[in-house]
């Protein structure tokens, strides 16, 4: 029915739109209590002595818990495991529920009150008194790995819980450097963010003593990882006695992914007190807690022949993990950024250096991008910097390094130098296509008259490349993943005909429970309505891995579809049975199976009743209709586009104003085209926030100075302009439906090109690296250096 | 985000919440609330008691006199930003209130409670101080008149008693062809202003000249050095930029991870120049 | 604000947009351009709504984007939003 491809309205908003949405914290279960987390005000700090006396005679409160309480429960696991260049494994130290001994972060837990009520709970509280002994903190990553620096762990040396190289030989790159035409060199720190999904991370834990039965409602994106890892690593529960429930999430970006302390403590503590336990983060608590994203120290060094092309990228990054490893830390920035450096060009060398350090500051884990924008950043940057230094157009500098056309089908694959192995692109074209719609020339021109009259106009470029789709088992477990990352789908076709898809992808905005119905309803050639997308509920979705990196459709679109598969395949068994046909015979099309070359034919919704009435049935058949599929996928998928921002800076106070924003994305395939373009341009919002508004700022004690919306900057409305969207398709050669991923694009290609347009505009002052954000004060500061204003 | 409990008295009559102020030491007003409900929920503050006077009637509205307009002290953002004679006759008045925050804050927040809280980044002051207006000021024991240029005097700190209220504010309309106007430069985050700068100019050569900056010193201040530079000259953008080149000279400018000193200074100089240039 | 300061005022919510089961022009306008993704600004953006079409029935894109500066939405970009209250605005004033 042609569904594919077509902006369908989703089906979900209905709820939202009418305030009947079910987030975790409109849950309210009988007997709840409401539990309020004790956290560090310190950096570093020993814990002298906690005392809950006072707290425990307030009124309404049903238990306190201090870290000495919790001395036998194991901490929230690290899921990924980078061991350093040497072989020696990885630092992995203990992330207790609440701490004990010492605190490693503002915001750090150190004891849990329940109570009654949300009032009793906050007030009981201020009550406890925490004694500390506050110790010097460490804050940035480069510092960190310095002698005699403040440990973090006592355990760790040089709070260094691994190095890392990958890519080119190092001595190889190092020779191409020195004897090259041109070296670009910038040294930048790719700031820390805060992901502030607007809905405060929630859990409930619900334990049920009849039946020993514990349920978990928790703001996750992945409910099914949540329940493996709070089973096997935390708190030893057979998992077929932990249900985890994900309903409405709103918004994750990464920061709720993770297994977060608090998950295990509601289920822990609803044990002890055999009554339902619900925490909810104040905003506050957000800012300290929720993993933050981004925070390294990057020098980077480009190399140049006599012609323009790039010969050799050399990297070294120290990369913030914060006070302890978060679920998927170690992987940011290893494996989702140096095997990005090689971008969407032909360097023949590519070597990257990185050192992980502890610090007094929250985790950083994936935020929206994780590890490939620091990349593309790093990369994307330097591109426009060398077009500078070479007198070269960006566009042009960009096409003489492009890697060349191919599709994955005729052309192989692309080998890049730092591991990956592209699946299809074409480079060129979307750059063209981009130039094109922009209007490049004219564009020139106007910033050349804008200059005459003595405005400062600047136009940026960045051509990423991401990998999404995370991936294939087997080789993210090569690399040190400790779970599988496939995807499994059921479709479970209803006598009636209509359809149940339960799905381990987790929607918390995405737009599964359209884009899903989508593809079942095309390939079934049934009517959308008649397709319930189901997922969030370990109960009722089989398994799961949950929805990060890009990967719903890509992985999770690829099980359904397996699933599809075999449906039809089963449902001509049954067709031709009941058209005394042969199976060979029997196509499927348009909701019907048909005898080929007949006018005879038999409904979809009269095959699914016979499936589950079987009185005339094929011999031997199973009745039902109903199939699971697990989807492991060959490869990542390689999303890429080119994005082009246009920027003015008032040069009196240096306030950069977006103009227009242009992103050309080739995603593959395109289920729902309103979606991804919705998908884009909330990517691209948070992009163009770390290039100019938004950066988590520590001082040397490690306090959070602006952790609350009066001083973290949010993107609003006025600050951002209507982006300008289009698109090329490559599919995708591995998957069935030719998809890629759009999650993240946005984030990924937006950031540099912001940054890039601030450097052309003020290029009449010399070569600048504008530090992110990029605030008035700073461009003010570079404009006032050079004698202006 | 729970403030610690507290008692919530909503009187009928300012008199009635002037008997309840006296009474009660530890008590807050609350009128929109925009900034002590914040500092409660983040138990910063944790008052006894809040008596809400927002919708108290008669302090509520704009009244245009002969001589001068009466703005309540209950009276919203919004109704000021929209009052047509202010906007005729004294533009500063409702570009400060238009400017303050957001709508949200603008449709509840009232130019009382935002300048009895006298956070040095708000917008009111710069306007007050140019436009030359007069507080009233009621307790038990009566009422009493203050400059704005004596009431705001220092970082939250002002010259309001434990238990007075303002009840209104009173801006004397200017000679006929005064033109005003009010510029910021807004903090990002907070929309607060990092410079705002407010000025009344009239008469040609310049007979009477205001110019007033809130957001760059921990107080607002009127600027003696830029008016003097330009009183009894005839505007252009020469005049005022040289005038502007001295804005918040020698005065102690505030720092912060916003914006620092050296910064704020050089906006204030430009912000002067913008809010002057406009009233050309 | 404190509940307590309502006291006596009409509030409507998002509950109470949708009359008879159709939903309001702006809510429709939300439905029709995507101007939503997880949902939990939502609420919040289709009230300011409400009370930016209440002051201004025509509003510009600028004058949208201003009147939106209070309301925080991490998913959308704020494009979509915008394009639902240019749609809504539209809606309202032909009806």
């Amino acid at each position: 029915m042609g569904l594919i491809g077509s902006s369908v309205k989703r089906v979900e908003d209905k709820r939202f739109l009418t305030g009947k949405g079910k987030y975790t914290d409109d849950i309210v279960l009988p007997g709840q209590t409401i539990a309020r987390i004790i956290r560090s005000p310190h950096a570093h700090a020993k814990i002298i002595s906690v005392d809950t006396a006072a707290a425990e005679s307030a009124d309404g409160v049903i238990a306190i818990f201090t870290g000495k309480d919790l001395a036998g429960v194991n901490g929230v696991p690290c899921g990924w495991q980078v061991n350093f260049k040497n072989g020696d494994t990885m630092k992995e130290p203990a992330h207790p529920l609440l701490v004990a001994d010492k605190v490693r972060h503002v915001g750090d837990g150190v004891a849990i009150v329940i109570a009654e009520s949300y009032a009793q709970a906050k007030d009981a509280a201020e009550k406890i008194k925490v004694d500390y002994e506050v110790l010097d903190a460490v804050i940035d990553p480069r510092k960190a790995a310095d002698d005699g620096a403040p440990l973090v762990h006592d355990d760790v040396p040089n709070n260094t819980a691994f190095d890392w190289q990958l890519g080119s030989d190092a001595g190889e790159v190092d020779e191409a450097i020195r004897s090259a035409h041109h070296v670009t060199t910038l040294e930048f720190s790719n700031q820390r963010l805060i992901p502030n999904a607007i809905e405060p991370r929630s859990a409930i834990g619900h334990y049920e003593e009849a039946s020993d039965k514990f349920t978990l409602y928790t703001s996750s994106q992945n409910p099914h990882l949540i329940r493996l890892l709070l089973c096997a690593f935390v708190l030893g529960i057979p998992e077929h006695k932990v249900r985890v429930i994900s309903p409405d999430v709103g918004g994750g970006f990464g920061s709720k992914i993770f297994h977060y302390t608090e998950e295990a403590l509601v289920i822990w503590c609803s044990r002890e007190i055999n009554r339902p336990v619900k925490w909810t983060a104040e905003r506050s608590e957000s800012f300290l807690t929720d993993a933050h994203g981004r925070d390294h120290i990057s020098k980077a060094e480009l190399a140049f022949d006599a012609d323009g092309k790039m010969t050799a990228l050399r990297v070294k990054t120290y990369a913030n993990l914060g006070g302890y490893l978060s679920t998927f830390g170690p992987a940011v920035p290893t494996y989702l950024y140096g095997t990005l450096l090689q971008g969407l060009y032909t360097t023949p060398l590519v070597n990257v250096d990185v050192t992980a350090t502890f610090t007094h500051t929250t985790p950083v884990d994936a935020y929206r991008g994780a590890g490939r924008p620091e990349a593309t950043y790093l990369l994307e940057r330097l591109m426009d910097t060398a077009a500078l230094e070479l007198g070269i157009d960006p566009a042009e500098l960009r096409f003489k390094n492009f890697i060349p056309a191919f599709d994955g089908v005729e052309q192989a694959g692309y080998q890049t130098q730092v591991a990956l192995q592209y699946d299809s692109g074409d480079y060129q074209r979307i750059l063209k296509k981009a130039l094109d719609k922009i209007g490049y020339d004219q564009l020139r021109a106007e910033q050349k008259a804008a200059r005459d009259s003595g405005k400062l106009m600047g136009i940026g470029f960045s051509t990423y490349i991401e990998a999404c789709g995370i991936a294939p088992s087997a080789v993210v477990g090569a690399l040190g993943a400790r779970a599988g990352l496939f995807e499994v789908a059921q479709v479970r076709v209803q006598p009636t005909g209509k359809v149940s898809v339960y799905t381990g992808a987790h929607s918390h905005g995405q737009g599964h429970e359209t884009t899903f119905a989508q593809i079942v309803a095309d390939r079934f050639g049934i009517a959308l309505e008649d397709v319930e997308v189901v997922h969030g509920d370990s109960e009722s979705v089989a398994f799961g891995m949950g929805t990060y990196g890009s990967r719903s459709l890509a992985v999770g679109g690829s099980a359904i579809i397996k699933s599809i598969e075999k449906v039809i395949e089963k449902g001509t068994k049954i067709a031709a049975h009941k058209l005394e046909a042969a199976e060979a015979d029997i196509e499927f099309a348009d909701g019907k199976w048909s005898v080929k070359g007949t006018d005879k034919s038999v409904g979809f919704g009269d095959v699914s009743l016979t499936a589950y009435v079987p009185h005339d049935y094929p011999e031997g058949l199973e009745p039902g209709l109903d199939f699971s599929s697990f989807y492991d996928p060959a490869n990542f998928t390689y999303p890429f586009g080119a994005h082009i921002a246009v920027v003015e800076i008032d040069k009196e106070t240096g306030k950069v104003t977006l103009k227009r924003y242009l992103a050309v994305d080739d995603v593959g395939n395109v289920i729902n085209p309103m979606i991804v373009d919705g998908q884009v341009h909330g990517g691209v919002a948070q992009g163009i926030g770390q290039a100019l508004l938004e950066a988590a700022i520590y001082d040397e004690s490690g306090q959070l100075i602006n952790g609350t919306y009066m001083d973290y900057t949010m993107p609003r409305a006025d600050d951002l302009v209507s982006f300008e969207t289009d698109r090329t398709t490559t599919p995708c050669p591995h998957n069935p439906l030719g998809v890629k991923g759009a999650g993240e694009t946005g984030t990924i290609g937006s950031t540099p090109a912001v940054v890039n347009a601030v450097m052309d505009a003020l290029s009449a002052y010399g070569i600048w690296d504008p530090p992110m954000p990029v605030t008035s004060e700073k461009v003010w500061e570079r404009i006032h250096s050079n004698g202006q204003s | 985000m729970i403030p610690s409990q507290v008692n919530f008295h909503k009187p009928n009559s300012l008199s009635e919440a002037l008997d309840l102020l006296s009474g009660n030491q530890d008590a807050k007003l609350l009128a929109g609330g925009h900034s002590l409900i914040p500092l409660m929920k983040l138990r910063l503050n944790e008052p006894d008691s809040v008596i809400s006077i927002g919708n108290l009637a008669e302090l509520r509205g704009i009244s245009d006199s002969d001589g001068s307009f009466k703005i309540g002290a209950g009276t919203t953002h919004s109704e000021i930003a929209m009052h047509q004679g202010l906007r005729q006759v004294l533009p500063v008045i409702t570009q400060a209130a238009a400017s303050i925050g957001d709508i949200q804050v603008r449709n509840f927040g009232t130019i009382g409670g935002s300048i009895a809280h006298a956070d040095p980044a708000a917008d009111w002051p710069g306007a007050l101080l140019a436009s030359g207006a007069t507080l009233d000021l009621a307790s038990q024991s009566g009422q009493r008149k203050v400059a704005a240029s004596d009431f705001f005097q220092g970082f939250f700190s002002t010259a309001l008693n434990g238990d007075e209220i303002i009840t209104a504010i009173i801006i004397p309309k200017p000679p006929a062809g005064t033109r005003s106007g009010y510029l910021k430069f807004a903090q990002p985050a907070s929309r607060f202003a990092i410079v705002g700068c407010a000025a009344l100019v009239s008469g040609d050569p310049i007979a009477e000249i205001a110019v007033a900056f809130n957001g760059v010193s921990d107080t607002p201040f009127r600027d003696a050095g830029v008016e003097g530079a330009l009183k009894g000259k005839t505007l252009s953008e020469e005049v005022i930029a040289k005038a502007a080149s001295m804005a918040a000279d020698g005065r102690d400018i505030l720092s912060d991870h916003h914006a620092s000193s050296a910064y704020r200074h050089h906006l204030a100089r430009i912000y002067a120049k913008r809010t002057l240039n406009s009233l050309m | 604000m404190l509940a307590a300061q309502a006291d006596g005022a009409e509030i409507i919510t998002i509950e109470g947009m949708a009359q008879k089961g159709s939903l309001h022009p702006i809510q429709e306008g939300f439905r029709e351009m995507h101007g939503l993704q997880c949902g939990f600004c939502t609420p919040g953006m289709v009230m300011t709504a409400a009370d930016l079409l209440a002051t201004n029935s025509s509003p510009s894109e600028a004058e949208i984007r201003h009147g939106l500066e209070g309301n925080f939405c991490r998913c959308t970009g704020y494009h979509n939003i915008v394009k639902s209250i240019q749609y809504a605005a539209d809606k309202m004033q032909s009806s």
